[in-house]
């Protein structure tokens, strides 16, 4: 068995400064009610604090043997995992503004079991130490003696500089930050004294004239698109996503928090091609990648790999990369002309009925509802021009989505399994929906209102060939790691 | 035949006593639908709805017709088989389903029994592969039955050794 060994500790220190850092507000609360039992509680609180985090750091072990990880925690109940390298998809080193100050970083493993707890967090080491540890975990070899390995033989696939990312936030997702923020503004408005309010009166605002309002409006639109362009630099910050060696991929990325995830080709099971329509327009796109290990905690996307922004060109030459043989200049087949009724009616429906409903409760105004539906048909046209789908050379292409379009690129020797299903409305079309499902969680990719026939052509490509021949390389990786740890 | 039908060699029915067994669970869902609505009936008749306890039953009458009619139908639409390279399940009235699932893509097999399975003797295998999405249930088999089949799919997942 391997050196058994503690985490930094450093841990102590985060532990109990996340602690009171959570509770300043109700503690100050307290000490301004009573000072003396607030002294009390306090310094009973953090005795029981400071032995508690001294005593889970003492308590928690890892050690790595070259086969497996292993981790040794808990006080009272011990709790024991262990992690077979060849079960770890992927391994992450994150590093807060925190742990930067001391020259440390947490390190994350993801193994193929989707969120049921099967990652496991060291969440403090030395720099050094974390680097070390991912490289050995990644190759799964013996460990390494000495320092990391150094950086000089990555080459880089996409560097991404701060006017590019503004750009990725002011088109992509980060465009709801502002929400969030003005959400938890609102939220403690309620906490500020009322004296500061008595001076606003909205009323003002409407005597201004249409010329100020228009110029509020539009530093309002400013301050939104700063904020998300703002978000997307600091998210994304010093964007780097090199290649490794032994077939990894290296992603290194943030401003204030650092996170980096490291990515095994043969682990990709699936990579998502996003365009919204605002970079659809530019002839940009965000990728992604899906390996089979998923953070459980859907919030922090840190894990996965995630290129924000990139020229179609920059696309397809990132997927040669990841999955060699992938032919994505290949036209799709588009789904056939039925589909063009089916996703027409999809969007166009909900709108009837709720223009309806509209219209039978306030009749003279709602019937204006009825404004909504030639947009919605033009957005199922929409919808329909984006499906398309292609089958072969052991990949499969899905390509979906009217304003949002996803292309999902997974190599057939992912899939898992597959579904056909097919409503009575497509039944009467000939046509169906083909769902293949890969590790790693979130939607399975899917071929939407394709023809039947053709479909089970794909299905049978899927069942037999290029699936096994992945699985027989897998078994073959592992009985060559048996080989080298027994002889 | 339907296109989204099982090959003709050898697609299997479940036992038939599982008809028993959705009858129960459409029921269940009924009473539970039925009990959950109750509270709020008050509050539905102030708003002009119908008067107190009429939706309770109605929704426990409703239930008991589809109890009596759905299962059977779904029963003589639900097939599958145990292929070469892998297993397929077939079934859905309304929305038809084809599922497949390459024996090495298995990655464990459960064996769960309801209620009224235990009373019937019937089991039903979910069979997991390491997509957390493509569960894969069979259910209403005899109790040797779903022994041999999940020995078989187990043997048939460590299979495939080619080099």
């Amino acid at each position: 068995m391997g050196v058994a060994r503690r985490l930094h500790p450093f841990t102590v220190l985060d532990q109990i400064g996340l602690v009171i850092w959570r509770n300043v507000l109700p503690v100050a609360l307290v000490v301004v009610a009573d000072r003396q039992v607030a002294v009390a509680l306090i310094s009973i609180f953090t005795t029981i604090l400071v032995i508690r985090a001294v005593a889970s750091w003492w308590r928690f072990t890892y050690s790595f043997d070259g086969g497996e990880l292993r981790i040794d925690q808990g006080i009272f109940t011990r709790k024991h995992r262990t992690i077979p390298v060849d079960r770890i998809h992927q391994v992450d080193i994150v590093a807060t503004f925190r742990h930067r100050l001391f020259g440390l970083a947490a390190v994350r493993v993801h193994t193929a079991a989707t969120g049921s707890g099967a990652e496991a967090r060291l969440s403090a080491l030395s720099r050094g130490d974390a680097e070390r540890l991912r490289h050995d975990l990644l190759a799964g070899g013996t460990p390494a003696v000495g320092p990391a390995p150094a950086a000089s033989t990555d080459d880089v696939l996409v560097r991404l500089g701060m006017g590019k990312l503004a750009l990725a936030g002011v088109t992509g997702a980060q465009l709801a930050v502002v929400f969030t923020l003005l959400f938890s503004v609102l939220r403690r408005l309620d906490d500020l004294p009322r004296s500061w309010f008595d001076d606003l009166h909205p009323e003002r605002l409407v005597d201004a004239g249409p010329g100020a309002v228009a110029l509020g409006l539009f530093v309002v639109v400013l301050v939104w698109l700063g904020a998300a362009a703002g978000a997307g630099i600091v998210v994304d910050g010093g964007f780097v996503l090199r290649r490794g060696r032994e077939g990894t991929v290296h992603l290194r990325r943030g401003l204030l928090l650092r996170r980096e995830a490291s990515l095994a080709f043969h682990r990709v099971q699936a990579v998502r091609i996003e365009q919204s329509l605002p970079r659809r327009v530019l002839g940009l796109a965000s990728v992604r990648v899906q390996s089979g290990g998923t953070p459980s905690e859907r919030k922090k996307a840190g894990g996965r790999i995630v290129v924000p922004i990139l020229s179609e060109e920059e696309v397809q030459r990132l997927l040669a990369t990841l999955l060699p043989g992938a032919d994505l200049p290949s036209p799709l087949v588009p789904a056939p002309p039925a589909a063009r009724r089916r996703a027409i009616i999809r969007t166009v429906w909900p709108t009837l009925v709720a223009a309806a409903l509209l219209t039978a409760w306030r009749p003279p105004l709602g019937a204006l509802a009825f404004l909504v539906v030639p947009v919605a048909a033009l957005a199922g046209d929409m919808a329909y021009r984006g499906l398309g789908h292609a089958a072969g050379r052991g990949f499969i292409v899905a390509r979906a989505g009217g304003l949002l379009r996803t292309t999902a690129v997974v190599p057939m020797a992912k899939v898992q399994s597959w579904s056909l299903t097919s409503s009575p409305f497509q039944r009467r079309l000939g046509l169906a929906t083909l769902h293949v499902h890969v590790a790693g969680g979130g939607r399975a990719p899917a071929v939407v209102d394709a023809d039947i026939g053709r479909l089970l052509e794909v299905t049978a490509l899927l069942t037999n060939g290029p699936a096994g021949a992945d699985e027989a390389q897998v078994r073959r990786r592992l009985r060559e790691r048996e080989a080298v740890t027994v002889g | 035949m339907d296109a989204l039908d099982v090959a003709a060699d050898g697609p299997r029915r479940l036992d038939p006593r599982v008809v028993a067994v959705w009858r129960g669970k459409v029921l269940w869902n009924a009473v539970v639908a039925a009990v959950v609505v109750w509270p709020f009936q008050a509050m539905i008749h102030l708003y002009g709805g119908p008067r107190k306890g009429v939706l309770s039953v109605a929704i426990l009458v409703l239930g008991a017709v589809a109890a009596w009619c759905l299962p059977p139908v779904n029963y003589r639409r639900w097939t599958y088989a145990v292929g070469d390279s892998a297993v397929e399940l077939c079934h859905g009235v309304v929305v038809r389903r084809r599922k497949a699932i390459p024996y090495f893509r298995v990655q464990h097999i459960d064996i769960s029994q309801g209620p009224i399975d235990r009373r019937l003797g019937l089991h039903e295998l979910v069979i997991h592969t390491a997509s957390a999405a493509s569960r894969a249930k069979l259910p209403g088999l005899m109790a040797a039955d779903a022994q041999a089949l999940r020995k078989l799919l187990l043997r048939r997942s460590g299979v495939v050794d080619g080099v």
